[in-house]
């Protein structure tokens, strides 16, 4: 099978990505070793109240790419350009201060309450010998009201469910307050309700004028959330585009080599995986 | 927005009606008062208490009026035979076991932080080994009280400067790779303390050594209190500073680092500060264990796993502990019990308790 579109952001019109561009990556290429590229040639731009979407199979370096974004991991090659900023030339709270992000996998320690968690949310935005005050709890409980979880505030996060967590997280994230949530794999733990309260709030977040990447396995979820989508595939983006344009029946039988079949349910499109015939 | 149910809402809603009448600014204020009496005022009896303890009786209004006096609160002349055994043997003996124990449990709360695990003590970088082998090495060359505490303070550095640096030589290095670090170095250094011992005077030397590395504060002068309160009024600062930080810290490093911690100068302090105080500590006391493991756990139960509270009230845990235990030291037999021995008697089956109870919250 053959790459179908060569993936690159000259697919959108120019104008339109200078005018709102909050963040833009280009020629950005990763490697732990300086041989072995984990990804390489990715070019994407965010812009404001964007829901990107990167799909793609395991093991195609969907968390190093989002690693790299927040300044976690540093690109071998290539840029990111924030406010046409490079992201690498912030402190780590400056970044913090634009970029939130939740990890795929949390382990928790210590059962801190609800509150406590949430509240770390402020650290970027106070000094390092001082502690959250009423300000912050304050910011922190509409955060909460936001979600519609403030009745968990001094329950101990360890004792409540993936999906609360989820939310707790969430709320974390926006105490924050940054300007780009990076959120990878945001419903992998989560149960099929959950998955879809959680893919509601993206949205909802993305239209209060937050942009949104996340990394997922599930292409409806693009369909369900996302404007725009980015398909990965051995070491970088074989399409790029809007949910409609990028997930296609070839395109999915491409990255995850089985059967689909996308069909039309009134108000969207929907992916649906077809048996897989081994042979 | 859809509603969200949760499986406990009910219950939940309790919680939320309870709170609606009341604002959450007041409650907090009364449980904070609370916990802090429970906190301070056991230790201020225990503070009097301790003076009226040992061979030489001593009734509690000569305590508080020798105190009085001493303080200028009032006019009264102490018989010196009192006045010696309450501020040259007694008083630095009750400061000591405070603050060793609150420095201790101290470092302890916040090396827990650090390494993301209520189950790590303030010497699992190798600091006491450290501290002991330059005490042994001064007792076996210099046996002079001042270099042995100053040695032991010294050593103590070196060992976790080691640890941090071996750590530092590996790629990509964890927490666990200095833990692992800190316990090779720790035995390494354990076993040149055997070394000494083998080839230490059995008569003289070898007593010495052994009733220092088993811990006891029936020793200590009011100097050696002067000489190790910089330090640890310097690292307990610091420490209680950057408290809130070791929240977020706690949550690892990746998170810390995406909340806008920078983590690796973090690392450093905590690890600096914890190191400079346990040393301090050790210096004066001897090694003893299992405080610094044990206090910040019962604390941690006591006020919530927050350390904006649990490293302040860890302190006066800490303290409340070691002085009880040290009380208990010199009165139980006639001959002293080195407080190493009472400590680990105490905590050992309390941590074997807490492991056993673990199930249910770390894994």
């Amino acid at each position: 099978m053959s790459i179908l579109r060569p993936a690159t952001i000259a697919d959108r019109p120019n104008t339109d990505i200078l005018k709102n561009c909050l963040m833009q990556v280009s020629d950005a290429s990763f490697s732990y070793d300086g041989q072995h590229n984990i990804f390489e040639n990715i070019n994407f731009s965010v812009e404001k109240g964007d829901v990107f979407c990167i799909l793609g199979p395991n093991g195609t370096g969907k968390t190093t790419l989002i690693k790299c974004i927040n300044g976690l991991m540093k690109l071998s090659s290539g840029k990111i350009l924030f406010h046409e900023k490079n992201i690498y030339s912030l402190s780590k709270t400056e970044i913090a201060k634009n970029i939130g992000y939740i990890p795929q996998i949390h382990n928790s320690t210590f059962p801190f309450s609800v509150l406590d968690v949430v509240l770390m949310g402020r650290s970027p935005h106070l000094d390092m010998f001082a502690s959250p005050g009423e300000k912050d709890i304050k910011i922190a409980e509409k955060s909460l009201k936001t979600l519609k979880i403030i009745h968990m505030r001094d329950v101990p996060y360890t004792e409540i469910s993936g999906g609360e967590q989820q939310l707790v997280f969430l709320a974390r994230i926006l105490t924050q307050k940054p300007s780009i949530l990076l959120l990878d794999e945001p419903t992998s733990h989560l149960d099929f309700g959950n998955q879809m309260r959680t893919l509601n709030i993206i949205e909802k977040l993305a239209k209060s004028g937050l942009s949104i990447v996340m990394s997922s396995h599930f292409p409806d979820q693009a369909f369900i959330s996302a404007n725009k989508v980015a398909l990965m595939k051995g070491k970088s983006f074989i399409d790029i585009g809007s949910p409609e344009e990028v997930i296609t029946k070839e395109n999915m039988e491409e990255i995850y080599d089985i059967k689909v079949k996308i069909v039309d349910i009134e108000y969207r499109k929907a992916c649906i995986p077809l048996k897989v015939n081994w042979e | 927005m859809t509603k969200l149910r949760f499986k406990n809402s009910s219950q939940d809603a309790n919680i939320n009606d309870s709170n609606a009448s009341k604002p959450w600014i007041n409650n907090s204020l009364v449980k904070k008062l609370s916990v802090t009496s429970l906190l301070v005022i056991p230790l201020i009896i225990l503070f009097f208490i301790s003076f009226l303890i040992g061979r030489y009786p001593i009734s509690p209004s000569e305590v508080i009026m020798a105190l009085a006096a001493k303080t200028m609160l009032v006019n009264y002349n102490t018989p010196p035979s009192v006045d010696a055994v309450i501020f040259q043997i007694r008083l630095p003996r009750i400061m000591a076991a405070m603050m060793v124990g609150a420095a201790l449990s101290l470092a302890g709360a916040s090396f827990q932080g650090l390494f993301k695990n209520p189950l790590v003590s303030p010497d699992k970088l190798g600091v006491s080994a450290g501290a002991g082998f330059g005490a042994v090495l001064a007792i076996l060359f210099v046996a002079e009280p001042f270099m042995i505490q100053f040695s032991a303070f010294m050593g103590g550095l070196v060992a976790v400067g080691l640890t941090y640096m071996i750590s530092r030589t590996f790629k990509g290095t964890s927490m666990l790779t200095m833990v692992l670090c800190g316990i090779a170095i720790a035995a390494l250094f354990s076993a040149f303390i055997s070394l000494i011992k083998y080839v230490a005077d059995p008569y003289e030397q070898l007593p010495t050594i052994v009733f220092w590395l088993m811990g006891s504060l029936s020793a200590v002068t009011n100097q050696d209190i002067l000489m190790v309160t910089l330090p640890m009024v310097l690292g307990c600062g610091i420490l209680l500073l950057i408290r809130w930080r070791i929240n977020v810290l706690s949550m690892g490093e990746d998170e810390a680092q995406t909340l806008g911690v920078d983590t690796k100068k973090l690392h450093i302090i905590i690890i600096t500060c914890c190191t400079i105080v346990t040393a301090a500590a050790v210096s004066i006391s001897g090694i003893i264990g299992w405080i610094g493991l044990v206090i910040p756990h019962i604390t941690r139960m006591i006020v919530g796993p927050d350390h904006k509270v649990l490293l302040p009230a860890s302190i006066f845990m800490g303290a409340f502990f070691l002085l009880l235990i040290d009380d208990v030291a010199r009165t139980i037999t006639t001959v002293e019990i080195p407080l190493g021995i009472l400590t680990a008697i105490i905590g050992a089956p309390f941590f074997l308790y807490l492991l056993a109870k673990s199930k249910e919250g770390w894994s």
